[in-house]
């Protein structure tokens, strides 16, 4: 059975997993399910059709699974929203259910993320996982976060907009484009200041791929377009046999191609 | 609060947690069995106190606040770090603050008459002296210091390591990525958290630094002298630090000025990276330095 505070209000304790945790005034509503060794804290809400993973960890004012934040569709029941295992989710942050459309997505968040106090997911945004996103960070709806990527505070992602594997988001930084991977951006409309080597030692590439990646960014990314053109990604494809660099030149084709520089819009 | 109302359903404060008699706890508060809460303090509802936390008298918590939770460092082990405030703060709805990190000093600190608004965050290892003013929304990254009387404003984010002069004004929205000085108005220049630069003198700070219209002329001078061109900042610095006349406020500025160009990127406080910071010490409650490492590696005073 699960650990209950006698003060709070869960609505469906069979969806709790044996040693979940539950601390006094949170309310958890009734087609949530929790995993095992989940913590949820005291003043948190858990509402909508959320299913959390294991060994999560949810910190006092958090408010997951609430309806999204659009006027038009307001009778509507809203979408799905699922959380993967080892998450911390601290102070006040804000997670919406997806979008009432019937295709609609859901908000996904993968595994091991930090959202820092005050994070905003909006409905239907997708985190891949291991990310860290410090205060502040708020992810517009339908945006896409891929693994290992650092955000700074006061991050806007905008609607459709994906940020790339390992990149790192300065103070303030808004990504209204799709953000390449292994990037370090900032400013609004971003620019790619240059390759997140230090994210990406940490995370054990080799000098190889590093230098690499070095490389193909002097060619590509030299501040005066928004994206690449297609000789500089030719001319980096042919240079580099690396599959970093691969990737990258992938990734900035998708976007180019993608209506507002946003291949979600496209791909879904 | 309306006595007629059975608050004890309504309210979790754990055994051990020292709550004043004198203090008032509103309706879905929860106190942690470390806390302590001192006379004539309020909780409005909805508030956390978690972790080895001391509040002292008269301070007013508004609703939703969540204090003394653990810092969001991956350094942090879980081992039991301090948070000491002050008397008579307020700090308004929402507003986060975190204990401290082993590395860091073990201590967030904040003094008195402090003012935090809505939703601001107060992060680990942080000091804050007395009569600051945080506007809504203000992130202080860890480890850093805000002198007496300065004032931040709206959606400010402040760098880990930075110290924020005495009465000193950062502007809304400015990104602090290096040292405010003392007296200083810095901000971003005009658009939207763009770099930002010394704008010039915050008056009032002059007027609450309780400077006499001689010393507040000197430092107008000084401060059109440094910061008209910051290329020759440290060569000019130690020019005026060898003129013996120096007024106290000007003095100050211009030493604030050479320790932050020591520190890296123009950060004091990097100098206390990994090391306990000497303002710890003697903040630290009495029960935590019993459990202390006796006093070494500490950083330059």
């Amino acid at each position: 059975m699960a650990n209950i505070s006698p003060k709070a209000v869960v609505l469906n304790p069979a969806g709790l997993a044996g040693d979940v945790q539950v601390g006094p005034f949170t309310f958890i509503g009734p087609e949530v399910s929790v995993g095992a060794g989940t913590t949820v804290g005291n003043n948190v809400t858990i509402t909508g059709r959320t299913r959390i993973g294991a060994r999560c960890d949810f910190l006092p004012g958090c408010i997951i699974g609430c309806p999204p934040n659009q006027g038009s569709d307001a009778d509507a029941p809203a979408g799905p929203c699922a959380i993967g295992d080892g998450n911390v989710i601290r102070e006040h942050v804000i997670i919406e259910a997806g979008g009432p459309a019937a295709d609609a997505p859901g908000t996904v968040i993968g595994e091991n993320n930090m959202l820092m106090v005050g994070c905003q997911i909006a409905h239907d945004a997708e985190l891949k996982g291991e990310g860290i996103f410090a205060n502040c960070t708020r992810f517009e709806h339908h945006a896409r976060v891929e693994k290992f990527v650092r955000t700074s505070a006061f991050t806007n992602v905008m609607p459709f907009a994906t940020v790339g594997a390992y990149t790192f988001t300065t103070g303030y930084a808004c990504v209204d484009r799709d953000a390449p991977p292994y990037a370090i951006v900032q400013g609004y409309p971003f620019r790619v200041r240059s390759v997140n080597t230090e994210n990406l030692r940490r995370c054990g590439f080799d000098q190889h791929s590093i230098e690499a990646l070095k490389q193909a960014f002097r060619v590509l990314f030299d501040g005066r377009a928004e994206f690449p053109g297609a000789d500089q990604l030719r001319s980096v494809e042919r240079s580099f046999d690396d599959q970093h660099v691969r990737y990258l030149v992938d990734s900035i084709r998708r976007s180019s191609a993608s209506p507002a520089g946003r291949h979600r819009r496209r791909d879904g | 609060m309306d006595e007629t109302i059975d608050l004890t359903v309504t309210r979790e404060i754990a055994d051990g947690a020292r709550v004043d008699p004198g203090a008032r706890v509103g309706p879905f508060c929860a106190i942690g069995p470390e806390a302590t809460i001192g006379p004539g303090t309020v909780l409005e509802a909805h508030v956390t106190v978690a972790g080895h936390t001391t509040i002292g008298s008269d301070n007013l918590i508004s609703h939703g606040c969540v204090i003394g939770t653990t810092p969001q460092d991956l350094k942090y082990s879980g081992q039991p770090t301090y948070l000491v405030i002050g008397d008579r703060n307020r700090f308004g709805p929402n507003v986060t603050v975190h204990v401290g990190t082993e590395a860091g000093g073990y201590l967030t600190y904040i003094g008195n008459h402090n003012d935090i608004g809505c939703g601001a965050h107060v992060a680990h290892d942080c000091y804050l002296d007395d009569d600051t003013q945080l506007g809504p929304r203000v992130m202080l990254a860890g480890h850093i210091r805000v002198e007496d009387g300065a004032v931040i404003e709206e959606m400010v984010g402040v760098h880990h390591f930075t110290t924020i002069g005495r009465c000193s004004r950062v502007g809304a929205r400015t990104p602090v990525r290096r040292d405010v000085p003392p007296f200083i108005f810095f901000t971003s220049t005009g658009y939207y958290a763009s770099p930002a630069i010394v704008k010039g003198v915050h008056e009032a700070g002059l007027e609450a630094g309780g400077l006499s219209e001689r010393e507040k002329v000197q430092v107008r001078q000084a401060v059109s002298y440094l910061f008209e061109d910051e290329q020759a900042l440290a060569v000019k610095v130690d020019q005026m630090l060898t003129r013996g006349d120096l007024s106290g406020p000007v003095r100050e500025l211009c030493r604030f000025c050479r320790k932050s160009l020591q520190g890296h990127f123009g950060r004091f406080r990097e100098t206390f990276r990994g090391k306990m910071p000497p303002e710890a010490r003697p903040r630290l409650p009495a029960e935590a330095l019993a459990e202390m490492p006796p006093e070494e590696g500490e950083g330059p005073g």
